[in-house]
């Protein structure tokens, strides 16, 4: 599946609200366990969606129903749990305020790569790069957030309106750590007063035409 | 095809200056729809040159049409100091597309044309002129003075399988003149199709690899292995398999070639009939020998020779058109069901119908727009007439409050035209393939719906005045959920408020049936907590709360009072209503909506603000201003004036502007320049 394919798809997996929000958790333990969760928050958006919900199509894409769309999660939540080393694997989804979650628990990096593989083909896609999207060496203790999923030139492609979706949508990763932080190598995360979580905050818009990048390479104390 | 045509009526739309040719005697009476552009009129509106320094249209337009930037619109060989006239017909099975206009100079119009359509065109001489085929689908005629344009797509296409399945032996729909041709045409493709299909089954080469026998070295090979009975078995089975794959091998390649070479045909057939169609306009148009619409009263009537623009539509034949373009033109496996005949049978009701026209008018602070409707049928005249006999209500006028940002005012009689449908739902019947086989029965029926439905009844419920208002669109607050994070970034759910455009408008029916139409607004209450809506009684009134966030309005009142049906999202209207108070609205604008039976008034400004902070782009944010600057406000009136009935829309301009007419032109130049600046920063900010 091409790359603007599913860069329409979460435009319309988003249905077109001007604000939205992801934050990206990961709990990472000594021995490279740890506990990840992931949310999209369009709740600045609701009266928005709730409009758009009542509509067929926006903007020449599909509106997703409310049963497709928890179906879809229920899908993505099925192809979590098979992953082994990957379990306690939940989503949900508030149509009130529009809010989608999903965690899970996992004992290697590896493994949540690997559910993470499997999620984005569910739709018979295959996104190159997504099993390297983290990586912890227990030996050097060293964490790794990779990004290898460019939508620069896909971004080109798509109309001015669907570009709107992206115009004040915002990224925002939290990594935490039993061991100290020594060292970060993105500089525009911040490191928290006990050195054990880092934060990084970004625009959706600056991370797809790669101003910014959210990849980190971080070194942990012994 | 359809860029085409909106393309050269755009460029066409640019220009034309002095006296009037007329090449309205070039257009048949059958036309479905016509536009003229009046040169005179445009003269004193602008000049070529003026069109010339647009960068929008040498970018794009020259661009479209293999033009370099330094050729100037003189230098086209068009004669843009005449008339041009542009119209559409459905004769012959194809939906054909003409634009007649003037040359200055013959060769270099065809210099214009050979730079298009290098490739593909081709050159004849003809009597009286010289054709030049395009492509398949567009064929320009020219003598000195006058050039044709002709864009036709032939509407009688079959379907494979229809004809796989068919019971008659006919190839083509014998419905025009070319068929001879086209019949030769199947004949070649048959034949191609025979050639084919025999070079398909003499090929014997095996589809599926078979296992290879090991070659025996020296000559001398291991004796083949003695096969059990099982792995006989098995052998036969394979072989057998390996038959039956390629024979449905073989019979799926036949029908494929087939199938092909079928719509190849059928691309062929329709090739020789948009030649045929565009020929015959062409020799027709150059000999004189065309039945023209120039002085006929449907067109004359209600076309002002002043306007800058005409459009002339008649309404029954584009239906018509349509319908036809339906059941042959996109579905067109259905047509042999019906066979030959069905053209000539499809048009029973000759009888006369309405036709309409908009004048278009480009003035020095407005674009105005008049449209008329007429039938030369003076009963349906007297209907349409009828249906007009109606005058809006001073107490919906009261509900439009002096802020406002917009209203349309609605006054018809509804008695009138209940009887005006039965007429409208006959003729379409008697008209539509499906049905007019059965007009009789459909008479009958229609007619017996006549003697049941009351139509005094109807217009007893809904008097046919209404009134929509927009007051006003005002920002409230709206929670939303949010994240905060501490110090060690642990996050933390919380609620949060921004502001959010909301619609506050009314909707206001009369009624002479107060008692019933309650009864329709208390209905749901007693269905309201089974289905889960806030729909309660309030004293006087009902209301339907929403749940915040849930829609952009808060509340839907619902209310019946003194002969009048209303909903609205204010609760101050609800309460004047009940109090007996009304807006205090200005002299014109009730004037406007008491002697119009349409009456619509939009504030551009106020819809311009508001929506201004709601875009989140630098463009559309840009885009807005400009509107805000250039933008008047809009206006829709329509009644019956000299027995016909008319509608004027205008649209009010600001901002240095020459005149309407330029104004269009600014306003694209710099839509696009906007569009292209912003195009070239986020370039920059990506790149």
């Amino acid at each position: 599946m091409k790359k603007t394919t599913y860069l329409l798809l979460f435009c319309c997996s988003l249905l077109f609200s001007s604000c939205f929000e992801i934050i990206e958790q990961l709990m990472i333990k000594a021995d490279g366990s740890g506990t990840f969760q992931f949310v999209l928050n369009m709740s600045k958006s609701k009266t928005k969606l709730n409009s758009i919900s009542k509509m067929k199509t926006i903007n020449g894409h599909d509106v997703p129903s409310k049963w497709e769309i928890e179906n879809k999660m229920k899908q993505v939540e099925k192809v979590m749990t098979k992953t082994v080393g990957v379990s306690g694997v939940k989503s949900s989804i508030d149509f009130e305020n529009y809010i989608a979650i999903i965690n899970c628990t996992f004992v290697k990096l590896n493994q949540l790569n690997t559910a993470l593989k499997s999620v984005s083909k569910i739709d018979g896609g295959n996104v190159a790069g997504l099993d390297k999207v983290y990586n912890y060496d227990v030996a050097t203790k060293t964490f790794e957030r990779q990004n290898k999923f460019g939508l620069k030139n896909q971004y080109k492609k798509v109309s001015n309106a669907d570009k709107e979706v992206f115009a004040t949508a915002g990224y925002t990763s939290i990594f935490k750590f039993e061991n100290t932080i020594e060292t970060a190598s993105n500089k525009d995360a911040t490191i928290s007063p006990s050195k054990k979580a880092i934060m990084l905050k970004q625009t959706a818009l600056d991370i797809i035409t790669e101003k910014k990048s959210i990849e980190n390479k971080i070194k942990l104390s012994n | 095809m359809i860029k085409k045509i909106i393309l050269s009526t755009f460029l066409l739309a640019t220009i034309w200056v002095t006296k009037a040719q007329s090449l309205l005697s070039n257009v048949p009476t059958n036309a479905a729809g016509i536009i003229k552009y009046a040169a005179e009129n445009f003269t004193k509106n602008t000049t070529l040159q003026k069109l010339d320094s647009y960068s929008f249209v040498k970018k794009d337009f020259f661009k479209m049409l293999r033009i370099d930037t330094l050729t100037s619109l003189k230098n086209l060989g068009i004669n843009f100091e005449k008339d041009v006239v542009q119209y559409f017909s459905m004769q012959d099975t194809s939906l054909t597309f003409v634009t007649l206009l003037n040359l200055t100079n013959a060769d270099q119009f065809f210099t214009i044309l050979k730079a298009n359509y290098n490739s593909t065109g081709k050159l004849e001489k003809k009597n009286d002129f010289s054709f030049y085929s395009a492509d398949p689908s567009t064929y320009f005629g020219w003598t000195n003075d006058i050039a044709i344009m002709v864009n036709t797509s032939y509407q009688n296409k079959k379907n494979y399988y229809d004809y796989l399945y068919r019971n008659d032996t006919s190839a083509v729909n014998t419905g025009a003149d070319y068929v001879e041709s086209a019949s030769a045409d199947s004949i070649r493709a048959a034949l191609m199709a025979d050639e084919m299909i025999e070079g398909i089954k003499a090929d014997n080469t095996p589809i599926v690899a078979q296992v290879k026998r090991p070659k025996p070295k020296n000559g001398k090979g291991k004796k083949p292995a003695v096969l059990s009975n099982t792995a006989k078995i098995q052998a036969l089975k394979k072989a057998k398999k390996l038959k039956e794959e390629r024979q449905r091998f073989v019979a799926d390649s036949i029908e494929t070639v087939k199938r092909d070479l079928w719509y190849q045909q059928q691309d062929m057939i329709a090739k020789k009939y948009q030649y045929g169609v565009a020929e015959k306009i062409m020799t027709t148009t150059f000999n004189g020998s065309i039945n023209s619409i120039q002085n006929e009263i449907k067109y004359t009537k209600i076309i002002e020779p002043t306007a800058h623009v005409s459009v002339w539509i008649n309404n029954e034949t584009l239906m018509s058109q349509y319908n036809n373009f339906f059941a042959l033109g996109r579905f067109y496996g259905m047509g042999s069901y019906y066979g030959s005949s069905r053209n000539s049978s499809y048009q029973k009701d000759t009888s006369a119908n309405f036709n309409s026209a908009v004048n278009i008018y480009f003035e020095k602070d407005k674009m105005r727009m008049e449209q008329k409707t007429f039938s030369t049928d003076e009963a349906l005249t007297k209907l349409g007439n009828a249906v007009m006999d109606s005058k809006q209500s001073t107490s919906l006028a009261n509900y439009v409050n002096a802020d406002n940002v917009g209203y349309l005012s609605m006054s018809v009689n509804t008695e009138a035209m209940a009887n005006y449908y039965y007429t409208v739902i006959k003729k379409y019947l008697n008209n539509n393939s499906y049905t007019n086989e059965y007009s009789d029965a459909v008479n009958l029926y229609i007619d017996l719906l006549q003697i049941l439905i009351d139509e005094k009844g109807i217009s007893d419920l809904t008097t046919g005045n209404y009134l929509f208002v927009l007051h006003d669109m005002k920002n409230r607050l709206v929670s939303y959920t949010d994240y905060e994070f501490d110090k060690e970034y642990n996050k933390k759910e919380v609620k949060k408020t921004k502001n959010e455009l909301t619609p506050n408008f009314t909707y206001v029916m009369e009624t002479r049936k107060d008692a019933f139409m309650e009864r329709l607004m208390n209905l749901p209450l007693k269905y309201a907590k089974k289905e889960n809506w806030n729909y309660t009684a309030k004293n006087g009134y009902n209301e339907l709360a929403f749940k915040e966030g849930e829609l952009p309005i808060s509340s839907l009142y619902f209310m019946v009072k003194d002969g009048k049906g209303i909903i609205t999202t204010s609760k101050e209207v609800v309460d004047n209503t009940l109090s007996g108070k009304s807006f205090v609205v200005d002299e014109t604008t009730k004037a406007d909506i008491l002697n119009h039976n349409y009456s619509l008034k939009i504030n551009t400004k106020k819809v311009l603000e508001k929506l201004g902070p709601e875009l989140s782009t630098n463009a559309s944010k840009k885009v807005n201003d400009y509107f805000l600057q250039n933008f008047g406000d809009v206006k829709m009136e329509s009644n019956i004036k000299d027995g016909i009935i008319q509608s004027t829309t205008t649209i009010n301009i600001k901002g240095e502007h020459r005149n309407s007419f330029e104004f269009l032109f600014d306003m694209m130049d710099a839509i696009n320049t906007i569009m292209e600046k912003e195009k070239q920063e986020e370039e920059k900010k990506i790149n």
